[in-house]
């Protein structure tokens, strides 16, 4: 279940094929799969002398190379194919295709192969960026052109249907696993996903001729619908922080905007296979983090140069010294990388005031709450960026929307006055709308405040570890419902509907992929469940967890994903929620400043601004609130329920 | 993973399927149809096939296929160069492990007379550092000649050029790694004889469970370098010490293996300029083919600018052609007249007195310069 290694072999076999020089073509799609499994020296140790796009139309002719073609069968990877073995640059050519290839294509590429240079037709399924040995990702980044969803929240684009499907057939195929599928209920698209694989996996059944399993692994499909929240808070964790604050594509981070940075320092890579400091620490709290950078410094400034004990206690003394001695900067090349990354993070940290920031987050995301009044001195606060203020007024109407629902009106009035914008403004209604508790299957935060008292005194006792930790992705929980046989049929249902005591069989290999993309932070829980697994007696005792995605997900790119497919559904998502109290549509009036105004003129963002019909509503709200005060609290504690 | 090897078992070979067979029969079954449209354009290709009527008529020099026949232009020198390297490091290779069996059973204790030994094991030594030595100069030999030939083979040799320095990182890779495990033998071998204790970690890497890679290798080599200078001074300080015949020979062996060491620790450090760092951008594939991509545009861009200097340089030589004849007709101008102005004046009669300023006379003088010989012809 080590999907690293898997590519890693199909990599190393590819190019190992004919012992001559070789040229290693690829297209826009592979690239980053080989470039996350493999280094150059690695290839160049293949005699694999020259990486080129197949698109690339300048290549010159070698006739002394032999070429090895890794191709996802793509409409232009095919045309640039075909365009190549017409006028054949290289001796010979091995194809190597990384999604199950149809017999037109075949048949396609023999009809232009005039002059036989094909040697080798072969299918290996290395059709998913293998980010961590437990995570990857199918890096669909949803944008205007590339879009996740259809017209509405609830069904697929066509074509990233079609991804979908190769990538997680790809997935199973490398690690030979034949899932049985769950799905959570509430998703049609999860839904619809698990019926394609399920397809897929009985037309090609020749391929899916493994060993059984005793217990057979599980696929269980999620819809990032059902845990809006993870996605949107800080990180406090190495990886997880520079994905959030600079950004990891392919394993590579670009630096360039860091002030005073060293050119050679503009873009660096950052993975695990490659980097043994990220390797130990990718999961480390940026506490940590600085205390093991910090011992790493020193390891190398004693081994370099033991005559010159100069202190070094902070971030900017780590920077000094590295940039003071060149030859140690040659040979620890990687030091000053993570001191640059690190010296980064932790003024941005800085800059954008995040640990206030992520104080209320995690107050927000977690049972402990948090008032009001903290989120409105967040937002008056003029040196956080408008950016973080729109995530914590969208944390705070998730997890407010029932009960609070004019304060989550007042607060976005306070973010408009606040320098957010009403583009971005609109978005809590978008979230509400899409993500909402109406539409989440479980809820996030009620489970949570029941365990809250006791968790919290049992920290009490062991003492707060990190305030900003404190949240745990919904995933974990799911996990370990799973785990301990309490995942029920009624939410997350068999696909092909076997026999009841399937639930309560425990998986040794779990696949997660969550639609909508996954996170680092739930890459972490992962991590960390597998390596609680080694140890016996544990709750995950000797089981597998793969997590992947249609992505991985910072907050940027989670809102940006929703802001363009927003623009696909129809208008109404811009609307404030309709509030789904039906037992007693009384309160309906009473529940919200925003329900009152919905006869208010404008578009959804004005209703909630308009001064005369709230202050109308507050006079009615104040008669009627005494009295329906516990009328209230009684239908929360049921909607909890 | 602590765990995946009981499911690595099962899955340790990733799922991969074959499509040769069905893409051969295609490719055979339309080649059949086409049979007579296609002709065979490889060498190659009339080994297995039967001569047939066909075959005979066909000419040695295909017309139609001069301009896309694939072995047509030879492989730039390097590919030989790069060839030779190769055999060489295989060379060394049992080169190596022929010499790990000469030290296992030198350093076991005997009484029999061991110069013949030594004196292999010297041989064998001094041979596998001077071909470390021939790799590192035939390396250093692959690069691609410029080529000043005319017209310029545009873009192509960029892609050449790239080509020939992977050729040289990767066989400095390879150079370095073994150059370091030998060098590690070499010390192990040493301290065994001078009693020593030996590191875990050098031992790992002589075995060679381990190997020395980047900046790993780097560090490692201070400790070769320094460790072989010790060992040679106190085998110097032996020598002086100790006349025995059988020590200094000893000693002398020790010597030997140090200057080995430190040899090749000097050409490891040469190489290391040439290797990639494991774990920096220059080792990641994407940002290679993304160089790739930056210099083709850059190339085509400096061709373009090529191409107008080239156009330019035309209309350029054409003005200055001009502005060169005009100059020159000025001066034939200036001084022309002058020339004709005494022969012509003087056996004129007509107009002795008055003698014009030669400046103001030029135009008359053309003139008249014109006007008198276009009558004479």
């Amino acid at each position: 279940m080590d999907v690293v290694k898997a590519v890693e072999t199909y990599i190393s076999k590819m190019v190992s094929e004919p012992n001559a020089m070789k040229v290693f073509l690829l297209d826009s799609h592979t690239t980053p799969v080989v470039s996350l499994a493999t280094t150059q020296s690695t290839l160049l140790a293949h005699q694999v002398y020259l990486t080129d796009r197949i698109d690339n139309k300048k290549r010159e002719r070698m006739a002394h190379m032999k070429c090895v073609c890794f191709l996802h069968p793509s409409e232009d990877s095919l045309e640039a194919l075909e365009a190549e073995l017409k006028e054949p640059k290289y001796g010979e050519y091995y194809l190597y295709f990384s999604s199950i290839l149809s017999k037109t294509v075949i048949e396609r590429l023999a009809d232009v192969d005039e002059y036989e240079v094909v040697k080798e037709v072969q299918e290996y399924f290395a059709d998913y960026a293998p980010i961590l040995p437990s995570l990857f990702s199918l890096n669909h980044f949803p944008n205007a052109s590339k879009p996740l969803y259809g017209n509405s929240p609830n069904a697929w684009d066509a074509t990233a249907l079609d991804r979908t499907v190769q990538g997680i057939t790809a997935v199973l195929l490398s690690l030979k696993k034949k899932p049985i599928i769950r799905y959570e209920k509430s998703s049609a698209m999860a839904k619809k996903l698990g019926v394609e694989i399920q397809h897929r996996i009985q037309t090609e059944s020749q391929l899916f001729n493994f060993r059984p399993a005793q217990v057979p692994p599980l696929l269980l499909i999620l819809d990032r619908r059902n845990d809006p929240v993870t996605p949107l808070l800080s990180q406090w964790t190495y990886q997880a922080m520079v994905h959030e604050l600079v950004g990891i594509l392919n394993g590579r981070v670009d630096l360039s905007m860091v002030p005073g940075i060293q050119p050679e320092l503009k873009e660096v890579t950052l993975t695990p296979q490659t980097d043994p400091f990220f390797q130990a620490h990718h999961l480390a709290t940026f506490g940590d983090l600085g205390t093991s950078l910090k011992s790493y410094v020193q390891s190398y400034q004693s081994r370099s140069l033991a005559n010159t004990p100069s202190a070094i206690n902070s971030i900017s003394d780590m920077k000094r010294f590295v940039e003071e001695y060149p030859e140690f900067r040659r040979l620890g090349g990687n030091v000053s990388k993570h001191v640059a990354i690190v010296g980064e993070l932790s003024r941005l940290v800085e800059r954008d005031k995040l640990l206030e920031v992520g104080e209320v987050e995690q107050g927000l995301a977690t049972g402990s709450g948090a008032d009001f009044n903290s989120v409105q001195t967040v937002i008056k606060n003029p040196n956080i960026p408008a950016w973080n203020k729109l995530r914590v007024v969208i944390l705070y109407a998730l997890r407010y929307q029932k009960t609070q629902a004019n304060n989550v009106a007042s607060l976005i009035n306070l973010m408009l006055e606040n320098g957010v914008s009403r583009e971005d403004a609109r978005l809590v209604y978008v979230f509400l709308n899409i993500a909402g508790s109406d539409q989440r299957q479980e809820d996030l935060f009620s489970a949570e405040a029941l365990f809250a008292k006791g968790r919290s005194a049992l920290k009490g006792l062991k003492g707060v570890e990190n305030v900003y930790m404190q949240h745990t992705p919904h995933l974990s929980q799911t996990l370990e419902n799973l785990f301990r046989g309490r995942l029920r049929d009624t939410t997350f249902p068999f696909l092909d509907g076997t026999g009841p005591n399937m639930g309560l069989q425990r998986p040794q290999n779990v696949i997660v992929f969550v639609i909508g993309g996954t996170t680092y932070e739930e890459a972490r829980a992962v991590a960390l469940l597998n390596q609680e697994s080694s140890t016996i007696g544990s709750l995950s005792a000797g089981a597998q967890i793969l997590l992947g995605g249609t992505c991985v997900h910072n907050s940027s790119s989670y809102v940006e994903m929703i802001r363009s497919a927003a623009t696909q559904f129809p208008a109404s998502v811009y609307e404030p929620p309709p509030e789904a109290a039906t037992n007693m549509p009384s309160l309906n009036l009473n529940l919200g400043g925003v329900n009152v105004s919905l006869g208010g003129a404008g578009s959804g963002l004005y209703r909630t601004s308009n001064e005369g019909i709230n202050l109308q509503a507050d006079g009615i709200k104040d008669g009627v609130k005494s009295l329906l005060g516990k009328v209230r609290q009684g239908v929360d504690r049921i909607a909890s329920q | 993973m602590a765990s995946s090897s009981s499911s690595s078992s099962s899955s340790s070979e990733p799922t991969i399927r074959s499509r040769t067979l069905l893409y051969i029969s295609y490719r055979d079954s339309r080649a059949s149809s086409s049979r007579f449209r296609r002709r065979p354009r490889f060498a190659a290709n009339y080994d297995d096939e039967t001569p047939t009527l066909e075959d005979e008529e066909d000419r040695l020099i295909d017309s139609d296929a001069a301009h896309l026949s694939i072995d047509a232009d030879l492989p730039p020198k390097w590919v030989d160069v790069a060839e030779e390297v190769e055999e060489i490091l295989a060379g060394i290779q049992t080169k190596i492990s022929s010499l790990d069996k000469l030290h296992a059973k030198h350093v076991l204790p005997g009484f029999s007379d061991r110069t013949a030994e030594e004196r292999e094991i010297e041989a064998a030594t001094s041979d596998v550092t001077k071909d470390f030595r021939r790799c590192h100069q035939l390396i250093q030999r692959i690069t691609v000649s410029p080529q000043h030939s005319f017209p310029p083979s545009g873009s192509g040799s960029h892609n050449e050029e790239l080509t020939a320095k992977n050729v040289q990182r990767g066989l400095a890779a390879k150079i370095q790694e073994l150059s370091a495990a030998f060098r590690k033998k070499q010390r192990v071998y040493m301290e065994k004889l001078q009693g020593r204790a030996v590191k875990t970690q050098d031992l790992l890497v002589a075995s060679g469970t381990l190997s020395l890679k980047g900046s790993d290798g780097l560090s490692a080599l201070d400790e070769d370098i320094e460790a072989a200078r010790v060992s040679r001074s106190q085998a110097l300080a032996h020598e002086v010490m100790m006349p025995d015949q059988d020590l200094r020979s000893r000693d002398r062996e020790l010597t030997e293996i140090a200057k080995s060491i430190a040899q090749l620790a000097e050409l490891f450090k040469d190489l290391s300029a040439m290797v990639i760092d494991q774990g920096t951008l220059l080792d990641s594939v994407e940002y290679n083919i993304e160089q790739t991509a930056v210099q083709m545009s850059d190339a085509v861009k400096e061709l373009d600018m090529a191409t107008q200097y080239q156009k330019n340089t035309g209309r350029r030589k054409c003005i200055f052609l001009l502005l060169l004849t005009i100059f020159g007709l000025i001066l034939v101008l200036i001084f022309k007249p002058r020339r004709h102005h005494i022969p012509s004046t003087s056996p004129s009669p007509v107009s002795p007195d008055t003698v014009p300023p030669a400046i103001s006379a030029t135009s008359a003088a053309i003139a008249r310069h014109v006007f008198y010989r276009r009558p004479s012809g």
